[in-house]
């Protein structure tokens, strides 16, 4: 039985006194939350000052969690990207559980093992430089047809040696003579993260710098008919040479997978402290309400505002706050990560190196990269300003009464 | 234990669904003791003030408790690179007994929560607050469910040893695993279809039933329920087949990704809409009878089966079409 | 009408700085008309159409709006039956600084969602009416005593409330303006809204307009008398 109002004009119809169903159900809801977006837009503007400081942190902490996750990705999907090409298995000889030198006779051996399509040994290693204080990667090239003092270099390694096409690179053998080899080529740098601080050469080339006899290999690589078989075939190889490794590119591809994943994690991990400052900014922000602000919640109330409409208001004004910081912070991190060089966590996440490539990764937007930076920065802030907001949405109805 | 960005993410929605749920169940402890709608003393105009914390704290472990679930399927699902055998979510989440109870945990709070929220509106709508006990009851409940979920997810992280080359061992994990993934054996197809399609034809007659005899609530509520477990059944025993076009390949997860155009998400999002909107219709019908709730409630009740239906019809026409559209001939 | 059947506020209670601002206060208020409850200050005007208006809950004693009881009912249904019921100036204006004065007067219709259109289409008549059409888009800190109060006459009519509350409506206002502000008022309660006011400036309970006065004194009615 809708209560009607005896005391109003005669002429005009009068809603029922209270709330009723239709009341609610027809209320436009969209409408309402318009309004409320409205109202908080203008209050976050007139405390300028005050919301600004709050979003530059806010930007930074989404910034900061950003460029580890965007930067982190870009390297994994990099080195998986590198390691399709990878051999299916590589072999190596073990000793006493260090790695030796393959005797190229075991070639043989791999490629009478019913599975194996064919099996290749190659040739590489390290070469310290003291000149630059850095490791390269040397690595028999015979597909290139060098010759015994001609080699190809990676872009990190000639712009940090200050080298180019035509110049001569004097590498010292094992025995500590001299050898200059010309250097005819330069890697391009599309996968310059693998390949920054790469020597290609030749196999006499490789043989005479690091005095090795001619019937041995670095190790074997095998390619496999069927990639399902990988591990059957790896485990006869086992059986059929005691003394080998087999190790397949699946597990390196989940040893990559686990180390970027790693890191990390203790880079959020170490990032977590971050957080907590930024928590107590947040709650510190959202729980001291200024004399004016308390006063405004007083006034909405009296004119009828409900406890519900202020409490949406600032969570609205969080929603708000956070999107803003959110997308900003994003936008700069996948900028930083993508067409800035990744200068900021590069050198945690990528691990040692002396010769940092200059590389690009490709851009990528992840459904679960987005997930893991909402639970990790909006969430928070949430959490930290639920009580605050709600505080202060319940201030007394009457205050603005009794002034 | 793995530590990845997702890892600590999920631990940290664990951790705050898990401190909002207490503080709101300390909060409706208190309420339970000293409510008092007759008095106009301040305490009761103190606890009346809290419901709104309390509203809004559940409010938030909702939505936090989706996000989650989001997460988690997507987290097993980048993980299982990492774990031999493992080819998919559902590989990874059987790598130790803690994967599919924390992901039932998740769900069972998702709907409890929501649940929640829906007995507190309408209470909201009844002018003495009706509903009280029942809802903090309900709430005081919730509370060791949301710790248990914390827990349980903790176990399973802490349970998850990935098997990485070390530099010091080569041997053959991959050898080894060999068989330790553990797809989900799913039903065999004919009377998984008919199963399927029959909880639908049920449904239908339960909710025409209802809206006749509202005492049929409880009823209505579990023929949610069920239709919910049906129909993932259904997605793992035929309709993943269907979609993968793979006679093989019965994982849940997996539609979620993008190599399916997202598909997981049409499917899911209407499936919980409308579980937990049939079965708020169905549990909030035994309240008819109170006086200041006689208008409100049968307006939800409309409105929620409505939604149902309306969630159910979506589900199961995309179902329907996907399964048209397959090339995949499961029933020769 | 408006039946206050023995109510008692008490603030703070018991603790030591407890304050008892009504008690046991009985009253009728019909519809239609001016009532000012006069009396000095901590005499429990103020608080008297806090509980009148809705905007607190008596600590004992019932009130009811037309029979229906209010004085039981939580903070969220006060606040509906407020929003329909009452409309609210305030002594000290309290408008919202920053924003326009058709935002102030369309403030708090907001949680009702009408139609953006429909809303600020009604304030706009609304202040035409009082003589601010012009003034619309001003901020309200530009404005003068007079045309501020009149804007928060505005913003009290918004929701075309049936009951007017003032409290201590002419407080920073000079005669001149004073009068103005009742004419205004007489001129609602013309039209068949009633008009409560707190006040105890002579100038507003001995004005022609007022139909009733109410003396209240220590929370308690200690005169009535009907002009």
């Amino acid at each position: 039985m809708p209560v009607g109002l005896v005391f109003r004009d005669c002429d005009t119809v009068s809603p029922p006194l209270l709330p009723t169903a239709a009341d609610f159900a027809m209320r436009p809801l969209l409408e309402r939350q318009k309004y409320l977006i409205d109202y908080t837009l203008a209050a976050l503007f007139r405390r300028k000052t005050r919301n600004l400081g709050l979003l530059l942190v806010y930007t930074l902490l989404v910034f900061l969690f950003a460029s580890v996750l965007l930067l982190s990705q870009g390297l994994r999907r990099e080195a998986a990207l590198l390691l399709q090409d990878a051999p299916e298995v590589v072999v190596q000889k073990l000793i006493a559980g260090r790695h030796d030198p393959l005797p190229a006779a075991w070639l043989d051996t791999l490629r009478r093992i019913r599975g194996v399509g064919s099996a290749r040994g190659r040739l590489w290693g390290y070469y310290y430089d003291p000149a630059v204080k850095a490791n390269y990667t040397l690595m028999a090239a015979p597909e290139r047809g060098l010759a015994a003092d001609e080699i190809i270099v990676g872009a990190a390694l000639a712009r940090i040696r200050q080298i180019g096409v035509g110049d001569y690179l004097s590498l010292r053998a094992t025995d500590g003579r001299p050898l200059p080899m010309k250097i005819i080529g330069i890697l391009d740098s599309a996968s310059e993260l693998l390949g920054a601080d790469l020597l290609l050469l030749s196999e006499t080339g490789f043989r005479q710098l690091f005095q090795l006899p001619p019937a041995v290999y670095t190790d074997a690589v095998l390619t496999v008919r069927n990639p399902r078989e990988a591990s059957t075939v790896a485990n006869k190889i086992a059986l059929a040479l005691p003394a080998s490794r087999p190790i397949l590119r699946a597990e390196i591809l989940r040893t990559y997978d686990a180390v970027f994943h790693w890191r990390e994690g203790m880079t959020f991990v170490a990032l977590g402290s971050l957080l907590l400052a930024f928590l107590i900014l947040a709650w510190d922000k959202a729980a001291g309400l200024s004399a004016e602000e308390k006063r405004e919640i007083g006034i909405l109330k009296a004119i009828g505002w409900e406890t519900g409409d202020i409490l949406r208001m600032k969570l609205w004004e969080g929603t708000l706050l956070s999107l803003t910081a959110f997308l900003a912070g994003y936008l700069l991190a996948w900028w930083q990560v993508f067409y800035g060089g990744a200068r900021l966590f590069a050198p945690v996440l990528k691990g040692w190196a002396v010769l940092y490539p200059d590389f690009r990764l490709t851009p990528a937007v992840d459904l679960q990269q987005v997930l893991v930076l909402l639970a990790v920065t909006v969430l928070p802030y949430i959490v930290a300003t639920l009580i605050p907001g709600w505080r202060a949405a319940i201030s007394d109805p009457d205050a603005a009464m009794r002034g | 234990m793995l530590i990845t960005p997702a890892i600590v993410a999920l631990q940290l929605i664990a951790l705050s669904v898990a401190g909002t749920v207490l503080l709101a169940a300390s909060f409706a402890w208190k309420i339970l003791r000293h409510w008092n709608i007759h008095s106009g003393s301040e305490l009761q105009l103190r606890l009346e003030r809290r419901t709104y914390l309390i509203s809004t704290l559940l409010g938030f472990a909702l939505g936090a408790e989706l996000l989650s679930l989001l997460l988690f399927a997507q987290t097993a699902e980048s993980l299982s690179g990492q774990f031999v055998g493992a080819m998919c979510a559902t590989g990874v989440l059987n790598v130790n007994p803690f994967g599919f109870p924390t992901l039932l945990l998740k769900i069972a709070l998702f709907f409890l929560a929501a649940l929640w929220l829906l007995l507190n509106r309408v209470d909201n709508r009844g002018y003495d607050y009706p509903l009280v006990r029942v809802k903090y009851g309900l709430l005081l409940a919730l509370a060791p469910l949301a710790l248990l979920e914390g827990a349980v997810q903790t176990r399973f992280f802490l349970g998850l040893e990935p098997e990485v080359i070390t530099s010091c061992c080569g041997s053959l994990f991959s050898a080894t695993g060999q068989g330790v993934a553990a797809e989900l054996a799913g039903l065999p197809a004919r009377p998984a279809l008919a199963l399927f399609y029959a909880m639908a034809g049920l449904l239908l007659v339960m909710g025409l039933a209802f809206r006749r005899w509202p005492r049929l609530g409880p009823l209505f509520a579990a023929a949610n329920l069920l239709a919910f477990a049906v129909a993932i059944a259904g997605i793992v025993a035929f309709l993943s087949l269907y979609v993968y076009e793979n006679p093989n390949h019965h994982c849940p997860f997996c539609l979620l990704k993008a190599g399916y155009d997202y598909v997981g998400y049409a499917l899911y999002l209407p499936l919980f809409a409308a579980t937990a909107a049939g079965m708020g219709a169905g549990l909030i019908a035994p309240f008819r009878r109170i006086v200041s709730l006689q208008a409100a409630i049968p307006d939800e009740m409309r409105r929620l089966t409505g939604l149902a239906l309306v969630g159910f019809v979506m589900f199961y026409g995309l179902a329907t079409w996907l399964i048209l559209r397959s090339h995949l001939i499961l029933l020769g | 009408m408006i039946e206050l059947h023995e109510v008692s506020k008490v603030f703070n209670q018991g603790q030591p700085n407890e304050c008892r601002a009504l008690r046991e206060l009985s009253l009728r208020l019909e519809r239609g008309g001016i009532t000012v409850f006069k009396g000095p200050s901590g005499s429990g005007k103020t608080t008297l159409l806090t509980l009148i208006g809705c905007l607190a809950r008596p600590t004992a004693g019932r009130i009811t709006l037309d029979g229906r009881l209010l004085s039981n009912l939580p903070e969220r249904f006060l606040t509906e039956v407020r929003r329909h019921t009452f409309g609210f100036v305030f002594q000290r204006f309290n408008l919202l600084r920053g924003l326009t004065v058709l935002e102030n007067v369309m403030l708090p219709a907001y949680p009702l969602g009408k139609p953006y259109r429909e809303l600020r289409d009604g304030a706009r008549a609304l202040l035409d009416r009082f003589g601010l059409g012009a003034k619309a888009d001003s901020r309200v800190e530009w404005l003068s005593g007079g045309e501020a109060q009149r804007t928060a006459l505005a913003r009290a009519l918004i929701n075309d409330p049936a009951v007017l509350i003032a409290d201590e409506p002419t407080a920073n206002l000079d005669s001149a303006l004073s009068r103005e502000v009742l004419a205004l008022l007489g001129e609602l309660a013309t039209q068949g809204r009633t008009v409560l006011i707190s006040s105890h400036d002579p100038l507003v309970f001995e004005a022609v307009q007022v139909d009733r006065v109410i003396e209240l004194h220590d929370g308690c009615v200690v005169g009535d008398s009907r002009c």
